[in-house]
């Protein structure tokens, strides 16, 4: 573990490095961004903590406004951290299978409004048993795989058929449908995105509209994501949209850079500068984390200079013509994939015009049980 | 910081709370046992690079096995307080010290440990000599000669001449020797390759001996060529990390060692014939440069991982698969997985024996 907290009023370049810095005024605008998209729509967000672990940020959107007043969490240890945090409501857009996990989500589902998807009959019936002896109620959302041949049903069939399961089961709430959709690689245009997410948004209603027209009610259509977030006010049955990268963004969703900010980042320091035109930086993807799928990390402030490659401990930065980073000069990095950066660190040192102006923890690092 | 359900000493794997990272006892200190008890036969020494996994009680078992040379190597300042303060007396960080902040932590330890830092330059040098001298402690310094395929170090041999008359003029440094610029582990490298990259590094030894001043340490090598690097003259430390755990990547070059290191994940969907979905995703298996190997089902294939999921494939698998049960994967680079964890989960046949702190996790400053 990590324990940097430096004080308040700290400028960016005195800071130890490598380091995570949330960049305020980038969320702000992101929070922002949200709030007045969804204030005035039926649809409302759920922000994804999976991308910022922390329910001191999660607090900060609920307060702008436009959300249903809750988040989604990836797993049972991460709703707990928001729970403890003081969040009311968590939906867990993923499946509890094992039965000593599925005691731990009924225990928090005492103490919050909690909500687990499910694809299959046998997890349903395992969750309303253990939820019955324990005397608690659990939210059940039937997951709809869209695009991604992840987890979720294949068929609105099978997905009426575990809805009218889960609804008459007890120890179960019947909430709803919930889905998610992702973009593969980088969008040809606005309007290939938009028809994309508009297609997935309507593939999660048209299951909705099926356990409707079998006399079920509820009151939960979880979909949508940061790259589709502006669709869901034009489907009609979408309640609520899960955005998450938007928040801190990354590099793979640049695409969305007119509309989202980046807020988090990586600090470094050139360690050695073996040629007049190279820096060694301390930035490893280690320390930044990378993915088979993502692009190299965006060095901010110097278009002359490139990043050029990326090792456990150290990143390579090249000039065309002379290097303007020296030894002991500070750069920073935007992430390529900002869910699993943030996962790699225990604080963020907020930072507002080059000062740190507050260290938030990230307690739900580390939460993948 | 990680939540899992901690089960009772004694349970099997299969009941661990996933996803969990695993370190199998047996094939951990099998793993020690062979690589160290090469080491008592040459003349070089391992000092092992227990940055890869972080944990100081892994780094405790293996310093009960002798051919290392009584210290160990980090990679960053902060993972050496974390290991002096578990009681590890010489620690060599490979990481460069170029701010006050770092080098000041660094004096700090040196009060009461053995500290040895790289440097590549006289700046440098000159900033670390400053500080130490001014906190009255000594660092042992070593200077880095660049190799072919890492990217810091010293490539010119009088510069690096100079320096080393530098450390030997200035206060608070101590000059220790020489390393080898790190060069990351890459595939298809061949043992001719491996001893030419050591050349400039025994030739800036040569220069400086000529000059009348010893080099104590000569340190190069990692757990991809340990064996070839031990056994070349003037070579006398090879800093070696991956090899206590091994994993996708380090086998290519060491197929005898053991897959010590897993992490487990549960099968938690099935939502097709032919594909399985489980709870071990990139936030836990870190594929930064390549995918882990499913170990239990060697004829499943991984479709991706997401963050939190895995998708694979299972069409070639004979045996059937059902929701709850597990899937273990060998990591592709350790170091990544390792930094993953807050907790280790220490298996002796299969059972749960003891459940270690990863206490260095998170420290990249």
């Amino acid at each position: 573990m990590d324990h940097y907290r430096p004080s308040v009023g700290t400028k960016i370049s005195e800071l130890d490095t490598p380091c995570l810095i949330l960049d305020l005024d980038a969320l702000d605008h992101n929070f922002d961004r949200m709030s007045e998209t969804f204030k005035d729509t039926k649809v409302k967000l759920r922000e994804h903590t999976k991308n910022i672990k922390s329910p001191a940020l999660a607090h900060m959107q609920i307060r702008k406004g436009g959300t249903v007043g809750g988040v989604c969490s990836a797993k049972v240890a991460e709703a707990e951290v928001m729970v403890e945090g003081g969040i009311a409501s968590v939906l867990i857009p993923n499946q509890v299978v094992t039965e000593d996990k599925i005691k731990r989500l009924c225990v928090l589902a005492g103490r919050a409004d909690v909500t687990v998807c499910v694809d299959s009959e046998e997890n349903v019936r395992d969750i309303s048993r253990i939820a019955s002896n324990l005397n608690v109620k659990v939210g059940i959302a039937i997951e709809v795989d869209t695009n991604m041949d992840r987890a979720g049903v294949r068929s609105v069939e099978q997905g009426v058929h575990i809805a009218s399961v889960a609804n008459q089961l007890s120890g179960l709430n019947f909430r709803g449908v919930m889905s998610h959709s992702a973009m593969f690689g980088v969008p040809k245009d606005d309007e290939f995105k938009n028809d994309e997410a508009i297609k997935y948004y309507k593939k999660t209603v048209e299951l909705a509209d099926a356990i409707r027209a079998k006399g079920i009610e509820f009151d939960m259509v979880s979909s949508g994501e940061t790259f589709s977030y502006d669709m869901a006010p034009f489907v009609d049955g979408i309640t609520e949209v899960e955005g998450g990268m938007y928040a801190l963004m990354s590099t793979m969703l640049s695409y969305m850079d007119g509309h989202f900010k980046y807020a988090a980042k990586i600090l470094g320091t050139v360690v050695s500068q073996p040629k007049s035109n190279l820096a060694v930086g301390d930035i490893g993807y280690r320390s930044i984390a990378s993915s088979l799928n993502t692009d190299d990390p965006f060095l901010e402030g110097y278009d002359e200079v490139e990043f050029t490659s990326m090792h456990d401990e150290a990143c390579l930065l090249t000039s065309k013509g002379e290097m303007p980073l020296t030894v002991g000069d500070k750069f920073m990095l935007r992430c390529p994939q900002q869910d699993l950066t943030v996962n790699r660190y225990d604080n963020y040192i907020a930072v507002r015009n080059g000062l740190v102006e507050q260290v938030i923890s990230i307690p739900g690092r580390g939460c993948h049980n | 910081m990680e939540r899992p359900i901690f089960k009772s000493l004694g349970s099997k794997v299969e009941e661990l709370d996933t996803p969990a990272l695993l370190v199998d006892l047996d094939a951990f200190e099998s793993n020690v046992k062979s690589v160290h008890s090469y080491f008592q036969n040459q003349d070089a020494k391992i000092r092992p690079f227990v940055g890869v996994h972080r944990c100081p009680a892994l780094a405790n078992i293996q310093m009960q096995y002798s051919g290392h040379n009584g210290g160990v190597a980090v990679g960053t300042v902060s993972q050496a307080e974390t290991f002096i303060a578990n009681g590890f007396q010489d620690t060599l960080i490979t990481g460069k010290l170029v701010t006050a902040d770092k080098i000041q932590l660094a004096c700090s330890l040196a009060q009461r440990a053995s500290i040895t830092v790289t440097v590549d330059s006289q700046e440098n040098l000159k900033d670390l000599s400053d500080i130490a001298s001014s906190r009255g402690v000594t660092l042992s310094v070593l200077i880095e000669i660049s190799s072919p395929n890492g990217f810091t170090g010293v490539s010119d041999s009088q510069y690096a001449l100079d320096l080393v008359k530098k450390v030997t003029e200035y206060d608070g440094t101590d000059f220790q020797g020489l390393i080898l610029a790190y060069s990351p582990t890459m595939s298809g490298i061949k043992s001719d390759e491996v001893i030419d990259s050591l050349k400039p590094l025994l030739d800036v030894k040569s220069l400086i001996e000529s000059n009348g001043i010893p080099v104590n340490t000569v340190s190069a090598g990692s757990t991809s060529n340990y064996d070839l690097i031990a056994k070349v003259d003037g070579i006398n430390q090879v800093t070696a990390g991956a090899y206590a755990l091994m994993d996708v990547l380090n086998s290519e070059y060491q197929s005898s060692l053991k897959p010590a290191a897993m992490v487990v994940g549960t099968v938690g969907s099935l939502p097709r014939d032919g594909l399985i979905i489980g709870d071990a995703g990139m936030k836990t298996n870190g594929n930064d440069i390549g995918l882990p190997r499913i170990m239990n089902y060697p004829d499943a294939e991984i479709m991706y991982l997401s963050a939190e999921h895995c998708n694979i494939i299972t069409t070639k698998v004979k045996t059937p698969i059902s929701r709850g049960d597990k899937l273990f994967f060998q990591p592709y680079d350790v170091g990544v997985t390792a930094n993953l964890f807050d907790f280790i989960m220490l298996i002796k046949d299969g059972e749960l024996q003891s459940i270690l702190d990863v206490t260095a996790r998170g420290r990249y400053r």
